[in-house]
């Protein structure tokens, strides 16, 4: 036994210096343990109470003893299996009579059964040792790893990481985790935070849930319950609903997040009049009602909605969810998102401002999607500006009295999809927000009575980074006055508007003596469906905005077959803003350019902007997609000066959509 | 809250294989252990303070971390276990920084756990996700040299257990 132990540890000094020794040990050790095994059958495969094994041995030792002795058939293997007992026994043989009689007594049945048994404990004891020296083996060998060094709370840590992002989670990734090693799997069911996402959207999500529910022990939930508006059982998606809330609300206390999103509002329903206990961890609230045309009975809302005990709560997105409006729901939120109410349950711009004022610190509203306000919606707004619109906007028109507004101070995104112009006009007329970084506004018609409002706002300046429209018209005068004052907008985006003018693109390219670039640190640029927009104003735009270095000017070398006898190449910028000094010198309305005050052409503007030794940044970025005036070989021209420039794909001849080379 | 004497001052750390650093204060307090150890010590510049949990080389490593970052502002504390809010995206320096064989990168972590340097921890356990993500089990094992100690009824239990997550 010593000299095998001895052995053991051998093998284990070597495996601790050889990382992938652990097989072989394996197999030295089986080979060890089959050479013994081999020497005790088929003999010592027995079992001393068994009458039919005792006979079979007898008979057995008797047709050993034809040609030796009967002991002399277990003598051999006795000679590679030691037993002390049996080595003390052999020392005392002697070639007597006696001795004959000794060894004849030795080989009696009940000492060979002894000394099978004794054999047998010897070998279970061993066999436990070596399984106690394999795992004290594997842990050294697993120790050798780096990662295997790392306590479970740390890499159960990592495991979180790389399964759970913001809102998505790699289920992939955690059932790849947990089938590494028994470890890894054990270390993953302990994390009760990987558990947490709970998705019910089909039957076999039920299941899922309660495994999740269970393995997540106390740490906080975040439930989504959603179902395709083109399910087609409308009545499976109630049961299921009912079923999962049947599941979800014994744990409501520690909801996080709770999102729901069904075809109708007799699914929400269903889901939401069984919340109602307290959830005071909850945060986030969203309701989403995709038929939201269906005016039916479920028009009242399950309230009060966890008994109105949401301490919690800071983000609420309803679309189509009749909630009454209750404060209880909307106070104190950092996000607010409203969208698709029509006709009757369309909010009044009252009510939208009382929410406002009861969440000073919202961070991000978002309106979408609701039938405009037709007048006497909104008391402050008849005030203000229920008036006819006037031809030159007095102070008071635009200008409340500062008791009047709502402030906003931390409030940084906005956007507004087709929430109606006129219950927007109202609401901009009685908000201030000093800290907007992004704003969206979309299909809200003329657009140009919220910009003055918004030009109210920017007595100071205003931190906006990112400005969008989509779909509005507006007085480019008065835009090109309003972007003069965001002195830090990286982003301009023009979906689908119209009326962009080559006076607006050059009031871009260039800024007055006296005053700043107008957007100085403008990098990307988006005309997505602006089929208006000129292209030798396009042109002379980013020509204005490169640096005056000439090695630096080219983002990317023209291509052969772009160079060859291409006439748009081989105009410098300097020549080409000498041509664009005659082409534009009187298309330019001289009403813009004195108001923005962008100098009379391209050229002058050009050389003016270098001297004025204020630098624009570079165009990174132009989206000219559905810009159909503007052809390939513009592309091409402009991708040498532009590092992204996006635009259509090329069609074939057969009007095919070919690949576009970006 | 720091002053502008703290911030001139110098701090002596003594690594477990007894070796002396002597870092500016504003570095040495991106360690939230090494910055409450201070504040029990109190002005005693005089006290170097004992990390037997790191090596030197390894707090050479972490040191220039906090070198690098020693103007970041603090972590907000209520963003700090919220998974919603969490990327896998790692800064173009913290990357190349973090660009060092496996045994240093586990040390990196485990010394930036022991330390409590929160946004090294986060460089360091994303680094190793980003290194898991997209491989097999096998893979994963090669990787980090890891025995797959399961028996193949085991596997099987533990695939039929996970069998929802493939079917999202």
């Amino acid at each position: 036994m010593p000299s095998l132990f001895s052995k053991a540890s051998q093998h284990s000094v070597h495996l601790q210096s050889s990382k992938s020794a652990l097989p072989s040990l394996n197999t030295s050790f089986s080979r060890a343990s089959s050479s013994s095994t081999v020497t005790r059958s088929p003999t010592l495969k027995r079992s001393p109470t068994s009458p039919v094994r005792a006979s079979y041995l007898s008979n057995s030792s008797r047709s050993h003893s034809g040609s030796s002795t009967a002991y002399d058939g277990y003598r051999h293997s006795d000679q590679t299996v030691h037993s002390p007992k049996a080595h003390s026994q052999s020392s005392r043989r002697s070639p007597t009579h006696s001795g004959d009689r000794q060894k004849w007594n030795a080989n009696t049945i009940p000492h060979l059964r002894e000394a099978l048994d004794t054999l047998e404990s010897q070998m279970a004891t061993l066999a436990f040792e070596r399984k106690m020296l394999e795992r004290k083996l594997e842990k050294a060998v697993r120790l050798q790893s780096p990662v295997q060094r790392l306590p479970g709370e740390l890499l159960g840590y990592i495991f979180l990481v790389g399964a759970l992002q913001q809102d998505s989670q790699d289920t992939i990734l955690l059932s790849t985790l947990m089938l590494v090693c028994k470890d890894w799997a054990e270390v993953a069911k302990k994390t009760p935070a990987l558990w947490s996402r709970i998705v019910i959207e089909n039957s076999a999500s039920l299941a899922k849930a309660r495994f999740k529910l269970d393995r997540s022990k106390g740490v906080p939930v975040d439930i989504t319950i959603q179902f395709s508006p083109h399910f087609e059982h409308t009545r499976t998606i109630t049961e299921l609903v009912v079923h999962a809330m049947d599941i979800l609300r014994p744990a409501i206390w520690r909801w996080r997040t709770f999102r729901i999103a069904v075809p109708s509002r007799a699914h929400a329903h269903a889901a939401l009049t069984q919340c109602k206990e307290p959830a005071p961890l909850l945060e986030e609230l969203s309701v989403q009602i995709h038929h939201f045309m269906q005016e039916d009975r479920f028009s009242k809302p399950p309230l009060p909605l966890f008994q109105g005990h949401l301490p919690s709560l800071r983000t609420c997105s309803f679309t189509s969810f009749n909630f009454g409006w209750d404060m209880a729901l909307v106070s104190r939120l950092r996000v607010l998102k409203l969208g698709g109410y029509w006709n009757g349950f369309a909010p009044s711009a009252d009510i939208i401002m009382n929410i406002l004022r009861a969440c000073p610190a919202l961070e991000e509203l978002a309106l979408r999607n609701m039938t405009d306000v037709d007048g006497g919606g909104c008391s402050e707004f008849s005030q203000f500006d229920r008036r006819e619109e006037p031809t030159s906007y007095s102070h008071s028109t635009y200008f409340p009295k500062a008791t009047d507004m709502v402030h906003m101070p931390r409030l940084r995104r906005a956007s507004f999809y087709n929430a109606g112009a006129e219950r927007m006009h109202a609401i901009f007329s009685q908000l201030s927000f000093p800290a907007l970084e992004r704003v969206e506004f979309a299909y809200m018609d003329n657009l140009s009575p919220i910009l003055k409002h918004l030009k109210r706002q920017v007595f100071t300046s205003l931190p906006l980074t990112h400005f969008r429209i989509e779909s509005c018209y507006f007085n480019e005068l008065k835009f090109m006055q309003l972007l003069a004052r965001f002195p830090l907008l990286k982003t301009l985006e023009l979906i689908d508007v119209e009326d962009i003018s080559s006076n607006f693109l050059n009031g871009l390219s260039a800024h007055p003596p006296t005053q700043d670039w107008i957007c100085p640190r403008l990098e990307t640029l988006s005309f997505d469906g602006c089929s208006t927009v000129n292209w030798d104003a396009l042109r002379g735009l980013v020509e204005s905005r490169l640096p005056a270095n000439s090695s630096s000017r080219m983002v990317k070398p023209p291509n052969k077959d772009f160079v060859r006898g291409n006439t748009l190449l081989s105009s410098s910028a300097s020549s080409y803003a000498a041509q664009q000094q005659n082409r534009h010198s009187s298309s330019v309305s001289s009403s813009f350019s004195s108001s923005v005050s962008t100098g009379g052409s391209t050229g002058t503007k050009y050389a003016t902007n270098r001297a004025s030794g204020t630098v624009p940044k570079r165009l990174k970025t132009l989206d000219l997609t559905r810009c159909h005036q503007i052809s390939q070989e513009m592309i091409q021209w402009l991708r040498m000066y532009v590092s992204e420039v996006r635009c259509d794909s090329v069609k074939t001849y057969w009007g095919e959509y070919g690949f576009s080379s970006s | 809250m720091s002053t502008t004497e703290d911030k001139t001052r110098k701090v002596k750390l003594v690594t477990s294989d007894n070796e002396e650093f002597e870092v500016d204060w504003e570095v040495a307090t991106r360690s939230v252990l090494i910055k409450h150890m201070l504040e029990d010590i109190g002005e005693s510049e005089e006290q170097a303070i004992p990390l037997p949990n790191v090596t030197a080389n390894v707090l050479k490593k972490v040191l220039e971390w906090c070198e690098h970052h020693r103007k970041d502002p603090e972590p907000a504390p209520e963003s700090s276990d919220d998974n919603r809010k969490r990327t896998l995206e790692i800064g173009d320096w913290d990357a190349k920084f973090i660009q060092v064989d496996q045994e240093m990168l586990f040390e990196i972590i485990l010394a930036a756990n022991y330390l409590d340097i929160k946004a090294l921890l986060d460089v360091g356990c994303k680094t190793v996700a980003n290194m898991i993500k997209g491989k097999q089990p096998e893979e994963i094992r090669k990787m980090f040299n890891i025995v797959n100690d399961f028996t193949p009824e085991e596997e099987a239990q533990i695939k039929k257990e996970n069998e929802w997550a493939e079917d999202r």
